[in-house]
Protein backbone atom coordinates (compact mmCIF):
# COMPACT_ATOMS: atom_id res chain seq x y z
CA UNK A 1 0.00 0.00 0.00
CA UNK A 2 1.30 3.47 -0.87
CA UNK A 3 0.21 6.28 1.39
CA UNK A 4 0.76 9.78 0.08
CA UNK A 5 0.31 12.88 2.21
CA UNK A 6 -0.31 15.97 0.12
CA UNK A 7 0.25 19.54 1.25
CA UNK A 8 -0.05 22.73 -0.77
CA UNK A 9 1.94 25.87 -0.09
CA UNK A 10 3.07 29.00 -1.90
CA UNK A 11 6.61 30.02 -2.73
CA UNK A 12 6.33 32.63 0.01
CA UNK A 13 5.51 29.94 2.61
CA UNK A 14 8.32 27.76 1.29
CA UNK A 15 10.80 30.57 1.80
CA UNK A 16 9.50 31.20 5.32
CA UNK A 17 10.08 27.49 6.07
CA UNK A 18 13.59 27.73 4.67
CA UNK A 19 14.30 30.81 6.81
CA UNK A 20 13.07 28.96 9.90
CA UNK A 21 15.35 26.04 9.05
CA UNK A 22 18.49 27.82 7.82
CA UNK A 23 18.07 31.51 8.80
CA UNK A 24 19.26 32.96 5.50
CA UNK A 25 20.32 31.91 2.04
CA UNK A 26 23.94 32.85 2.80
CA UNK A 27 23.87 30.68 5.94
CA UNK A 28 22.63 27.79 3.83
CA UNK A 29 25.37 28.39 1.24
CA UNK A 30 27.99 28.23 3.99
CA UNK A 31 26.40 25.15 5.52
CA UNK A 32 26.35 23.35 2.17
CA UNK A 33 30.01 24.22 1.54
CA UNK A 34 30.88 22.80 4.95
CA UNK A 35 28.77 19.62 4.83
CA UNK A 36 28.24 18.82 1.11
CA UNK A 37 24.74 17.71 2.07
CA UNK A 38 22.89 17.24 -1.24
CA UNK A 39 19.49 17.91 0.29
CA UNK A 40 20.84 21.34 1.24
CA UNK A 41 22.06 21.86 -2.31
CA UNK A 42 18.54 21.19 -3.60
CA UNK A 43 17.02 23.47 -0.94
CA UNK A 44 19.43 26.15 -2.09
CA UNK A 45 18.44 25.75 -5.75
CA UNK A 46 14.76 25.86 -4.80
CA UNK A 47 15.21 28.88 -2.53
CA UNK A 48 16.94 30.80 -5.33
CA UNK A 49 14.10 29.92 -7.69
CA UNK A 50 11.39 30.92 -5.22
CA UNK A 51 12.88 34.27 -4.38
CA UNK A 52 11.59 35.38 -7.79
CA UNK A 53 8.41 33.29 -7.78
CA UNK A 54 6.77 33.97 -4.42
CA UNK A 55 3.18 33.42 -5.51
CA UNK A 56 3.67 30.10 -7.25
CA UNK A 57 1.84 27.19 -5.69
CA UNK A 58 3.84 24.13 -4.66
CA UNK A 59 2.46 20.67 -4.14
CA UNK A 60 4.48 18.85 -1.50
CA UNK A 61 3.91 15.14 -1.15
CA UNK A 62 5.29 12.52 1.14
CA UNK A 63 4.93 8.91 -0.01
CA UNK A 64 5.35 5.89 2.17
CA UNK A 65 5.19 2.26 1.02
CA UNK A 66 3.94 0.15 3.89
CA UNK A 67 1.75 -2.78 4.76
CA UNK A 68 1.86 -2.00 8.45
CA UNK A 69 -0.15 1.17 8.70
CA UNK A 70 -3.70 0.87 9.91
CA UNK A 71 -5.94 3.82 10.57
CA UNK A 72 -8.84 3.03 12.90
CA UNK A 73 -12.20 4.80 12.88
CA UNK A 74 -11.05 6.76 15.94
CA UNK A 75 -7.83 7.80 14.15
CA UNK A 76 -9.89 9.17 11.26
CA UNK A 77 -12.25 10.97 13.65
CA UNK A 78 -9.22 12.52 15.38
CA UNK A 79 -7.69 13.66 12.07
CA UNK A 80 -11.02 15.03 10.87
CA UNK A 81 -11.59 16.90 14.13
CA UNK A 82 -8.10 18.40 14.12
CA UNK A 83 -8.60 19.58 10.54
CA UNK A 84 -12.08 21.02 10.86
CA UNK A 85 -12.51 21.98 14.54
CA UNK A 86 -8.96 23.09 15.34
CA UNK A 87 -8.75 21.93 19.00
CA UNK A 88 -6.51 24.06 21.24
CA UNK A 89 -5.03 21.05 23.09
CA UNK A 90 -5.22 17.28 23.33
CA UNK A 91 -7.73 17.67 26.17
CA UNK A 92 -9.84 19.97 23.99
CA UNK A 93 -9.63 17.40 21.19
CA UNK A 94 -10.78 14.64 23.57
CA UNK A 95 -13.71 16.82 24.69
CA UNK A 96 -14.73 17.54 21.10
CA UNK A 97 -14.98 13.83 20.27
CA UNK A 98 -16.44 12.86 23.67
CA UNK A 99 -13.56 10.56 24.63
CA UNK A 100 -11.40 10.32 27.71
CA UNK A 101 -8.09 12.14 27.25
CA UNK A 102 -6.22 9.01 28.45
CA UNK A 103 -7.61 7.11 25.44
CA UNK A 104 -6.92 9.90 22.98
CA UNK A 105 -3.34 10.66 24.11
CA UNK A 106 -1.72 7.40 22.82
CA UNK A 107 -3.63 7.65 19.53
CA UNK A 108 -2.43 11.18 19.01
CA UNK A 109 1.14 10.21 19.87
CA UNK A 110 1.09 7.41 17.26
CA UNK A 111 -0.35 9.75 14.61
CA UNK A 112 2.49 12.15 15.38
CA UNK A 113 5.10 9.36 15.10
CA UNK A 114 3.66 8.36 11.72
CA UNK A 115 3.92 11.93 10.45
CA UNK A 116 0.23 12.74 10.16
CA UNK A 117 0.18 15.49 12.76
CA UNK A 118 2.51 17.91 14.55
CA UNK A 119 2.17 20.11 17.61
CA UNK A 120 2.79 23.74 18.33
CA UNK A 121 3.06 25.27 21.79
CA UNK A 122 -0.23 26.51 23.22
CA UNK A 123 -1.29 28.24 26.43
CA UNK A 124 -0.25 26.84 29.83
CA UNK A 125 2.07 24.15 28.42
CA UNK A 126 -0.68 22.71 26.23
CA UNK A 127 0.18 21.35 22.80
CA UNK A 128 -1.97 22.37 19.84
CA UNK A 129 -2.26 19.56 17.27
CA UNK A 130 -2.32 20.40 13.58
CA UNK A 131 -2.29 18.41 10.36
CA UNK A 132 0.89 18.31 8.33
CA UNK A 133 -0.99 17.82 5.04
CA UNK A 134 -4.18 18.74 3.15
CA UNK A 135 -5.02 15.33 1.66
CA UNK A 136 -4.20 11.64 2.19
CA UNK A 137 -4.07 9.40 -0.91
CA UNK A 138 -4.04 5.63 -0.63
CA UNK A 139 -2.91 3.36 -3.47
CA UNK A 140 -3.22 -0.40 -3.26
CA UNK B 1 -1.21 26.87 -11.04
CA UNK B 2 1.09 24.33 -9.44
CA UNK B 3 4.38 24.56 -11.27
CA UNK B 4 6.70 23.04 -8.75
CA UNK B 5 6.36 19.68 -7.08
CA UNK B 6 8.36 18.35 -4.18
CA UNK B 7 8.05 14.75 -3.09
CA UNK B 8 9.50 12.71 -0.28
CA UNK B 9 9.43 8.92 -0.66
CA UNK B 10 10.33 6.63 2.19
CA UNK B 11 11.66 3.17 1.28
CA UNK B 12 12.94 1.23 4.27
CA UNK B 13 15.63 3.39 5.89
CA UNK B 14 16.09 5.52 2.75
CA UNK B 15 14.45 8.83 1.95
CA UNK B 16 14.24 9.95 -1.66
CA UNK B 17 13.54 13.65 -2.17
CA UNK B 18 12.43 14.86 -5.57
CA UNK B 19 11.90 18.45 -6.66
CA UNK B 20 10.88 20.02 -9.95
CA UNK B 21 11.00 23.64 -11.03
CA UNK B 22 11.06 25.21 -14.49
CA UNK B 23 14.84 25.47 -13.89
CA UNK B 24 15.30 21.72 -13.61
CA UNK B 25 14.67 18.73 -11.38
CA UNK B 26 16.56 16.80 -8.74
CA UNK B 27 16.47 13.50 -6.89
CA UNK B 28 18.35 13.12 -3.61
CA UNK B 29 18.85 9.77 -1.87
CA UNK B 30 19.44 10.12 1.86
CA UNK B 31 21.24 9.28 4.08
CA UNK B 32 23.65 8.22 1.30
CA UNK B 33 23.72 11.83 0.08
CA UNK B 34 23.51 11.01 -3.63
CA UNK B 35 22.17 13.63 -6.04
CA UNK B 36 20.84 13.16 -9.56
CA UNK B 37 19.76 16.34 -11.33
CA UNK B 38 19.72 18.37 -14.51
CA UNK B 39 20.31 21.80 -12.97
CA UNK B 40 22.57 24.23 -14.85
CA UNK B 41 23.24 21.85 -17.74
CA UNK B 42 20.57 20.14 -19.79
CA UNK B 43 22.06 16.69 -19.47
CA UNK B 44 21.01 14.47 -16.59
CA UNK B 45 23.87 13.59 -14.29
CA UNK B 46 24.61 11.91 -10.99
CA UNK B 47 26.97 13.19 -8.30
CA UNK B 48 28.30 9.85 -7.08
CA UNK B 49 30.68 11.26 -4.48
CA UNK B 50 29.06 13.65 -1.99
CA UNK B 51 32.51 14.93 -0.97
CA UNK B 52 33.26 16.00 -4.55
CA UNK B 53 30.18 17.85 -5.70
CA UNK B 54 31.86 18.98 -8.93
CA UNK B 55 32.31 15.35 -10.00
CA UNK B 56 29.39 14.49 -12.28
CA UNK B 57 28.68 11.41 -14.35
CA UNK B 58 26.18 11.72 -17.17
CA UNK B 59 23.42 9.16 -17.37
CA UNK B 60 21.52 8.27 -20.48
CA UNK B 61 18.07 8.04 -18.95
CA UNK B 62 16.48 11.50 -19.20
CA UNK B 63 13.06 11.07 -17.68
CA UNK B 64 12.85 11.90 -13.99
CA UNK B 65 9.91 9.60 -13.30
CA UNK B 66 11.65 6.64 -14.97
CA UNK B 67 14.84 7.32 -13.02
CA UNK B 68 12.84 7.50 -9.80
CA UNK B 69 11.16 4.16 -10.57
CA UNK B 70 14.58 2.60 -11.29
CA UNK B 71 15.89 3.87 -7.95
CA UNK B 72 12.84 2.58 -6.09
CA UNK B 73 13.14 -0.82 -7.79
CA UNK B 74 16.83 -0.94 -6.89
CA UNK B 75 16.22 -0.03 -3.24
CA UNK B 76 13.36 -2.50 -2.93
CA UNK B 77 15.44 -5.30 -4.41
CA UNK B 78 18.76 -4.63 -2.68
CA UNK B 79 19.82 -5.22 0.87
CA UNK B 80 22.55 -2.60 0.69
CA UNK B 81 23.12 0.59 -1.29
CA UNK B 82 25.96 0.68 -3.79
CA UNK B 83 26.10 3.81 -5.95
CA UNK B 84 28.14 2.00 -8.64
CA UNK B 85 25.40 -0.62 -9.00
CA UNK B 86 22.77 2.08 -9.24
CA UNK B 87 24.78 3.95 -11.88
CA UNK B 88 25.00 0.78 -13.95
CA UNK B 89 21.21 0.52 -13.88
CA UNK B 90 20.80 4.15 -14.91
CA UNK B 91 23.39 4.15 -17.72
Amino acid sequence: MIITLVKKQTGHEFIREMEETYNSISELEKLFERTNNMKMYVDLENWRYYRDNLDEEIELTESLVTNKLSLSDLDLIILNTIKHEKPRSIRDLANKINKDVSNVQPKVKRLEEEGFIKFEAGAKNSKIPYLTFDEIKLEI
Amino acid sequence: MTRKIQNKHRIGDKLIYTAKTPNGWSIVIMPDNILIDNYHIDRVHIHPDPKKHVHKVEISQLDMEKILETIKDYLNASNSFDVEELMEMLK
